[in-house]
């Protein structure tokens, strides 16, 4: 029942930009909206909390890409907010306005860091890192003029400075080593001052400071709580008289609390409570969030009661505490899993009211499995085992025994239970493989360490697992965790089995189905690795094995098995490696020796080092695509063949040309023999570039800067009207594909951009495209052929193509989500499913989704309306009526006879 | 046939089984073989009359047998004109059957697609009935060799065959092209693997 006697707010929300320019530097709360600073102070806007409007939004005059910013909030005049951006520093008031902007002087050395606010003043600090001098220079409030400066002598460096300094209402704080020092900001009658004034005063304590953090911060008070190496807390309290003339004479006041505590991962949050300051103390323990509320008094500090609230699962510690209390008092939390937590606090104990996977939005890798078999479809495979006469007939006589037996119990069952355990069947039902092995379960990894199970048909999630000390790879600044499947649910004697690896050598192993972990599978190497690849043949106990790099170009195998079963004899195996420092491409030829076991040595063969241009990213074919024609036929019915090179990769580069022209290249690397098959320059092109390789062709799009458009390409390799082999591949033949190039301009922007797959490759390709505007368009790939014809011939119309036209019309009928957009999408995997015409897609990023798509339409199944009641009952009356029919005949010509 | 001879009369009780039922009969029609034979007669009892007459003997007899030599050559001739017929019948049709396959056209309609289909299943039809086709010779009574005409009537479907494959060729449905072969071949075998990427 909902409660009408409050008001309801309907939920919002508001994406900000995907880029730099949407990072969120810092929220001010105010009473009915939120001031927002995002992009390093680029942009301001405040957005009412009531339905997420936004009300109003700013940007600074001179647009540049801000390094560093600083934004605080007037606390004498707080409706204020002074932003300081690299060399700007600007002021906005909180009804849109903005105040005024000041350049400040622009130095290679001279770097503004803070800045504070007194009554009068707005300061800015910056450290001349040349003359080792931090300068407070003083702007007036009201139109941000400069009226003096003062500099003290400075010992730390730039990076020490910005970590250990901080400002709070007009003090400036700065720890070195065991000593907190704080400089009191000069008053208004500063400017006759000399440096002298500015003397800092310092606390010292009994160890090294590991952090302080200022937690509570208003006109009167501070609250500064300073974390020793030791895990000492020390909790000061700043405070100055308020007085009615308001003079900034009044210095502040300090006293130090009582240590309370020795919790090391307790955090902190401060909050009025009817008139009194309120601390909150929380710190995690295993699956408990314990909460101690003290209360802050004029100089002691009281503990007033304890909470505990057991929370659904593993979360890891808090990273970041905020206690509100307007009405009831409540607790937000962020998790080390990326969990946000709602805690209420109430008379009789804290309870948990809210608790959401936020950590979903920063999937890192995905993978599908298919759904295991039913215990039906089990018994089926087992009954036609067995090897000798007597054994498989006395097999299959007891499965079909058992199978009827059970037959008997589920129907029994069914009468006697009829829907009392519905609901369980329903969920066991969800997990069992359907008949065309659509329904699949998606593995999704997260950047925190939390990988998820969800199941296609519902969105709903399965299980999820905590991996507390997990950190993923970087790759080209995306966060990566190699994903692999390690045991399909074919083999149905055995659990199947999925890997992933983490930067601090661990590789977890566990049942995609249920997420256990599978101890004996799950290790901490004991070298660091290059890259880890999965093998292509599978051990005694069909699963496939892990094979590691070290750091010395060794080959192991986890779990150890010699690596002739992992690889298997047949085919020479390539490794190429990329190495960022040395923008280097190294193909090895792997020598499996069987004398050593385990780890051998990788010979190198080839090397292409990149020059001039950084290699920004690598693309490979997805491990899905299938190739089912080995050509095209043409419109005179003769065949040209494809290209079709397994061991190509796609090689991403930008840089600067002499003339101060970005460009982009595109390399197609054949990774075996090292030789580049395809090389295209774009200039005055901006990344990012988005590649799929698939087949013959590659569709690559990127922003041309030129035209301020985005565009794709797309081309083909073709071998031509013969084939050199037709049976094998191998790139040390000697072909010379042909290329087709064409170039379209795209209607939007792209954030990713993926192929459909399917089973056996027979059916089309089409191209998923998502947008910054949440849509996900599916793209028929004959638009983006590479072979339309300029000029139509009969020909080209015999074969099908469409005149080329540079832009790429999307109707949108092609944009598969409709109107539920999804913003910053990241990534988009597709799936093969049991059915050929149908590819699933499934789009992450900040939204999830997931749909099923048919490039070639339903050409294997029938439509949904297809009345199967009507061709039923038609089949019968026609039976009935051939029967009768037929009797009629016979009469009437026995009938016939006897005239 | 000699019983014929001596017997010319017009109306005689049949003796053929399709007809047992009937107590009797008089039959008003010559049969075909009937008038076959009487207009052989005449033309034998003038060429008798000439050599042998006896008036001793009643109007038509004779007691001596006649060589029937020239009634053989005639037969022989006519079993042959017709096995002829019959064996050419195919030949004679096909300039038919060019017309009928040039006025189809070569685009895909009902029509085209039944002609195409009569033109194939005409001729495989009359090969599988060939021996059937000359029944109707020895059925008549006519016993010769038929072997050849056979052939030449066989010869003579396969024109008709070889018009239809034409036809179809043509139209575009023979699997003459290696484009009509490219979804049977096998996916290329990989004679190397390669792994790898960017070192971590």
């Amino acid at each position: 029942m909902r409660n009408y006697s409050t008001p309801l707010v309907s939920p919002w929300r508001r994406v900000l930009e995907s880029n730099a320019l949407g990072k969120i530097d810092r929220i001010i709360w105010f009473e009915n909206e939120a001031l927002v600073v995002s992009g390093n102070g680029r942009r301001v806007r405040t957005i009412r909390y009531t339905e997420g409007l936004e009300l109003w939004e700013l940007a600074p005059p001179v647009i540049h890409e801000p390094k560093h910013s600083h934004i605080i909030k007037n606390h004498r005049d707080s409706g204020t907010i002074h932003i300081l951006s690299d060399d700007l520093l600007w002021s906005v008031s909180s009804y849109g306005e903005m105040l005024w902007s000041v350049e400040l002087p622009s130095k290679s050395t001279l770097k503004n860091l803070f800045l504070l606010s007194t009554s009068q003043f707005v300061v800015v600090i910056s450290l001349d890192s040349n003359i080792n001098q931090l300068i407070f220079t003083y702007h007036e409030k009201v139109h941000g003029t400069k009226t003096s400066s003062k500099s003290i002598r400075w010992s730390l460096d730039l990076n020490e400075t910005k970590k250990s300094c901080t400002t709070a209402n007009d003090i400036f704080l700065c720890s070195i080593k065991n000593h907190l020092s704080i400089y009191n900001s000069p008053a208004s009658n500063s400017i006759q001052s000399t440096t002298d004034d500015i003397v800092p005063e310092q606390l010292t304590f009994s160890d090294s400071i590991e952090n302080y953090k200022v937690i509570y911060e208003t006109n009167t008070n501070i609250l500064v709580l300073v974390t020793l190496i030791n895990n000492d807390k020390v909790l000061y309290k700043f405070f100055r008289q308020q007085q009615a003339t308001s003079s900034d004479n009044s210095n502040w006041e300090y006293i130090q609390l009582e240590i309370f505590t020795k919790y090391p991962n307790s955090v902190y949050s401060v909050a009025m409570e009817k008139g009194n300051l309120i601390l909150i103390q929380a710190y995690a323990t295993e699956q408990k969030l314990n909460f101690q509320k003290y209360t802050v008094n004029e100089r002691s500090i009281v503990l007033s009661r304890t909470y505990a609230v057991e929370l659904p699962e593993l979360m890891g510690d808090i990273e970041y505490l905020q206690y509100h209390s307007n009405n009831s008092p409540l607790a937000t939390l962020r998790m080390n899993d990326g969990s946000l937590v709602v805690i209420k606090f109430g008379e009789h104990g804290a309870e948990l009211i809210l608790h959401r996977d936020e950590s979903l939005s920063a999937i890192v890798s995905a993978e599908a499995f298919d759904l295991s078999l039913s215990i039906g479809q089990m018994r089926i495979e087992e009954e036609f085992g067995g090897t000798g006469m007597l054994s498989m007939f006395i097999r299959r006589i007891t499965t079909q025994t058992s199978q009827l037996i059970s037959f008997v119990l589920k129907i029994v069952d069914f009468i006697i239970h009829r829907h009392k355990n519905q609901d369980f069947m329903e969920k066991q039902a969800a997990l069992v493989r359907d008949e065309f092995n659509l329904n699949k379960i998606l593995v999704v990894v997260t950047s925190v360490g939390k990988v998820f199970g969800i199941l296609t048909q519902s969105g709903n999630i399965l299980w999820k697992q905590f991996y507390n000390d997990f950190t993923p790879f970087d790759n080209f600044n995306q966060p990566s965790v190699p994903l692999f499947n390690i045991r399909t649910a074919a083999h149905y004697t055995h659990q199947p089995l999925a890997s992933i690896y983490s930067q601090n050598t661990q590789i977890k192993t566990f049942n995609p189905y249920t997420g256990d972990n599978v101890a004996n599978l799950c290790t901490t190497l004991p070298y660091q690795i290059r890259r880890v690849f999965v093998s292509s043949q599978i051990d005694e106990e069909f699963k496939k094995v892990l094979l590691l790099i070290d750091k010395k170009n060794k080959v192991h195998t986890f779990p150890s098995v010699p690596l002739i079963r992992a690889l298997g004899t047949t085919t020479p195996t390539y490794i190429y490696l990329f190495d960022k420092t040395e923008q280097a491409f190294n193909g090895y030829h792997l020598t499996v020796n069987d004398n050593e076991q385990t780890s051998t040595d990788l010979q190198e063969v080839w090397r292409v080092v990149f020059k001039n241009e950084d290699v920004v990213n690598i693309h490979t074919r997805l491990s899905t695509d299938r190739v089912h024609s080995n050509g095209i036929v043409l419109g005179d019915r003769s065949v040209l063949y494809k290209y079709v090179n397994p061991n190509l990769i796609a090689v991403v580069t930008e840089g600067v040309d002499y003339q101060k022209v970005p460009f982009v290249n595109l390399y197609l690397v054949d990774t075996v023999t090292g030789s580049i098959k395809l090389a295209r320059t774009h200039k005055k092109v901006k990344p990012p570039v988005h590649v799929i390789l698939a087949e013959n062709w590659l569709l690559y799009t990127y922003y041309n800067q030129r035209y301020r458009r985005y565009e794709a390409v797309s081309a083909a390799l073709f071998e031509g009207y013969t084939q050199y082999n037709f049976s094998s591949f191998s790139s040390f033949d000697p072909i010379v594909p042909m290329t087709e190039t064409k170039a379209y301009i795209l209607p939007y922007g792209v954030t990713a951009i993926q192929v459909t797959t399917t089973e056996k490759g027979i059916t089309a390709k089409d191209i998923i495209m998502a947008t910054p505007n949440g849509m996900l368009i599916e793209i028929p790939w004959m638009f983006i052929d590479p072979r339309r014809p300029l000029d139509m011939t009969q020909m080209d119309r015999e074969e099908g193509l469409i005149m080329y036209t540079p832009e790429l019309m999307i109707n949108y009928e092609y944009v598969i989500n409709y109107y539920q957009f999804v913003y910053n999408i990241r990534s988009i995997h597709t799936m093969a499913t049991g059915l050929e015409s149908t590819s699933a897609v499934f789009a992450y990023g900040l939204d999830l989704f997931y749909t099923r798509v048919f490039p070639s339409r339903l050409f294997d199944q029938l439509k949904d309306d297809f009345d199967f009641m009507f061709i039923g009952w038609a089949t019968i009356a026609f039976v009935v009526g051939s029967y009768f029919a037929r009797r009629f005949a016979s009469n009437y010509t026995t009938k016939k006879a006897w005239k | 046939m000699s019983t014929n001879l001596v017997s010319p009369t017009s109306y005689r009780s049949s003796h053929t089984p399709a007809v047992t039922r009937r107590k009797w009969f008089i039959d008003l029609q010559f049969r075909k073989s009937d008038r076959l034979a009487t207009a052989m007669s005449s033309s034998l009892v003038s060429a008798s009359s000439s050599n042998n007459y006896d008036y001793s003997s009643p109007v038509g007899y004779s007691d001596q047998r006649i060589p029937d030599v020239t009634a053989q050559d005639e037969d022989e001739r006519l079993f042959a004109k017709r096995s002829w017929d019959i064996a050419l019948q195919p030949i004679k049709q096909l300039p038919m059957n060019l017309i009928f396959a040039w006025m189809a056209g070569n685009s895909f309609s009902l029509m085209s697609i039944m002609i195409v289909v009569m033109l194939f299943m005409k001729p495989i039809q009359a090969i599988f009935s060939i021996s059937s086709a000359f029944q109707s010779i020895e059925s008549e009574g006519m016993i010769g060799n038929v072997a050849f005409h056979k052939l030449i009537y066989f010869l003579g479907n396969l024109t008709h065959l070889a018009l239809a494959l034409y036809k179809c060729q043509s139209m575009g449905l023979l699997p003459t092209y290696a484009s009509d072969w490219i979804a049977f071949a096998e996916p290329q075998l990989n004679l190397e693997t390669t792994l790898g990427g960017l070192t971590y």
